[in-house]
């Protein structure tokens, strides 16, 4: 009886979760595939050729899968060798320094980005190198959670295991290279996810320092958005919004998969009964 | 030689990663003159609070968004935890097959960027305003509506409940207790830890908040700082270095709490080496 009273309590969840989620989404691939938001004809791809074919768009993509591909792959390796020096020498300074940047707000550094990278130092904000601060920035922020996964992940490792190969005669680079990184590797996953979510949020940052309009080598896809909110173009925005969730579920997807794939949980067993 | 090379990396990490925050720091102590040249001259030529006085005294705006800030943070954290603690609550409940239709969903929504369902929440708010004739967008309801109902929260709750004692649950049904005794005394301090955690990643996430607030918020007045505090840089740069530094200590605080954590997971759980 208690038990059946007791499902009601996700009832306000799921109302808000409706509301405020699901609807906005359900109601932005509607609005994708019809040709206007007055006039409810269904209009198949179109709006999605006009996206492809609109400049600002392929600017804006091709942006963003370069700050995806440059950015992502370097914050996870970054991390991953600061989690292996901080197991090293057992600092928890470092764990201190590297989280400090997730609390700090954006708008808080702007001033010594625009001192480092403005004209006076380095002069990048306004060349094509805004590109290159941009991924710094991205880095300096971003790390404290890639970072704290992995070394999470080093620190729960099977100890007898790394004793056995030093005993055999490995040295430190083959124990990590043959023992840490595949024992790790769902934490590794997990760092890339989250890394890959924080990249969307670097649009607080770059718009922090450049307001709308930024240099146009740092002109991504949350630009884009942002910038067809103000000339309320809903077919463009909707249309992009869809390719942006359908990316990340695509993303997700992969790296589940990869996750689930059999070695992977052979490792995750073995863990369990060392633990 | 190896402790030579740990001493390098150790002051090499601390300069990248606090020096932007220190910079600010010693900027915030400058006479305005000094502040507001861009060089990196960390080296204050006269120590003042000239910059504070300043704020306190004559920069109401300033406050007004700061306490924006505060406002919608707050709202939204308390919001959250106490839908998330009901929901946690119902999932301990629920049949494992709705368990796992429940988690992923959630799961699913948070890797969901803002800008996705920004759009649809903007054209739901004027929908609802052309036919109520109530006001959301351009009010802080846009923005703390949406935050108290983040999938994260939910999924970091429901997900941590699942490793609680599930035998005190049972004997406190057969006692009787009733749900609110329940959540008081059985749930709630066993969920301590993930309410914690749901705050603190809250926290980060809506103090520094610029995706919905510069979309839904139209009027200065009612920007959170988040979102205009570029604009002070701009026009009052003077202030600017004192106001950002107001800005971030509430995430010091928080950190500082951390730290005790953060020491003993990396010298203990590693055993010895």
């Amino acid at each position: 009886m208690q038990k059946k009273t007791s499902y009601f309590f996700l009832l306000p969840s799921l109302i808000g979760t409706i509301i405020f989620y699901l609807a906005p989404i359900a109601l932005s691939v509607y609005y994708s595939f019809h040709e206007s938001i007055f006039n409810s004809r269904f209009s198949g791809l179109d709006n999605y050729w006009s996206l492809f074919e609109n400049e600002a768009f392929q600017l804006a993509l091709g942006n963003t899968l370069r700050f995806f591909g440059i950015a992502i792959p370097l914050i996870v390796l970054i991390s991953l060798f600061l989690a292996i020096l901080t197991v090293e020498i057992r600092a928890s300074w470092i764990v201190l320094c590297v989280l400090l940047p997730i609390v700090i707000p954006s708008g808080s550094v702007i001033g010594f980005s625009q001192s480092l990278f403005g004209e006076f130092y380095l002069n990048w904000l306004n060349t094509d190198m805004s590109f290159v601060s941009v991924v710094c920035i991205y880095l300096w922020r971003n790390m404290g959670f890639s970072f704290i996964i992995i070394l999470i992940g080093l620190l729960r490792m099977d100890q007898n295991q790394i004793e056995a190969a030093r005993i055999d005669g490995a040295n430190m680079f083959q124990i990590y290279r043959y023992i840490h990184i595949p024992n790790i590797r769902p934490y590794l996953y997990l760092a890339t996810l989250i890394s890959v979510i924080g990249g969307f949020r670097i649009f607080r940052d770059v718009y922090a320092i450049y307001g709308k309009f930024p240099q146009q080598n740092v002109y991504m896809i949350q630009h884009f958005m942002h910038n067809k909110f103000e000339s309320l173009d809903y077919q463009m925005l909707s249309s992009s919004a869809f390719l942006v969730m359908a990316a990340m579920l695509a993303i997700a997807g992969l790296i589940y998969l990869a996750w689930r794939r059999p070695w992977v949980k052979e490792v995750h067993s073995s863990q369990e009964v060392s633990s | 030689m190896r402790k030579l090379l740990a001493y390098v990396a150790i002051i090499l990490i601390t300069v990248v990663f606090l020096g932007p925050v220190a910079y600010n720091v010693s900027k915030s102590l400058m006479p305005a003159t000094q502040a507001m040249a861009d060089d990196l001259v960390m080296v204050p030529s006269k120590l003042t609070l000239a910059q504070y006085e300043d704020i306190i005294l004559f920069k109401n705006d300033f406050f007004a968004n700061y306490w924006n800030s505060v406002i919608i943070t707050v709202a939204i954290i308390v919001g959250q935890l106490v839908i998330a603690l009901l929901a946690a609550y119902a999932y301990a409940f629920i049949p494992e097959f709705w368990r796992k239709v429940v988690l992923a969903m959630y799961v699913i929504l948070a890797i969901i960027p803002y800008q996705v369902t920004n759009t649809g929440n903007y054209i739901l708010f004027e929908k609802f305003t052309f036919y109520s004739g109530v006001p959301i967008v351009d009010s802080h309801l846009s923005l703390i509506l949406p935050g108290i109902f983040s999938a994260i929260s939910v999924f970091i709750m429901a997900y941590y409940i699942r490793s609680i004692d599930f035998s005190v649950i049972e004997a406190g049904q057969i006692d009787g207790a009733g749900h609110w005794k329940m959540l008081r005394h059985i749930i709630i301090p066993q969920i301590f830890p993930a309410m914690l955690t749901v705050a603190f990643l809250t926290f980060v996430d809506v103090w520094n908040q610029i995706e919905q607030a510069v979309i839904f918020i139209k009027s200065k007045e009612l920007m959170p700082l988040s979102a205009f505090i570029d604009q002070v840089y701009l026009s009052e740069k003077a202030i600017y270095y004192a106001g950002s530094l107001l800005y971030l200590i509430p995430g010091l605080f928080m950190i500082s709490k951390l730290y005790p954590v953060l020491k003993k997971l990396t010298i203990e759980t590693g055993g010895e080496k």
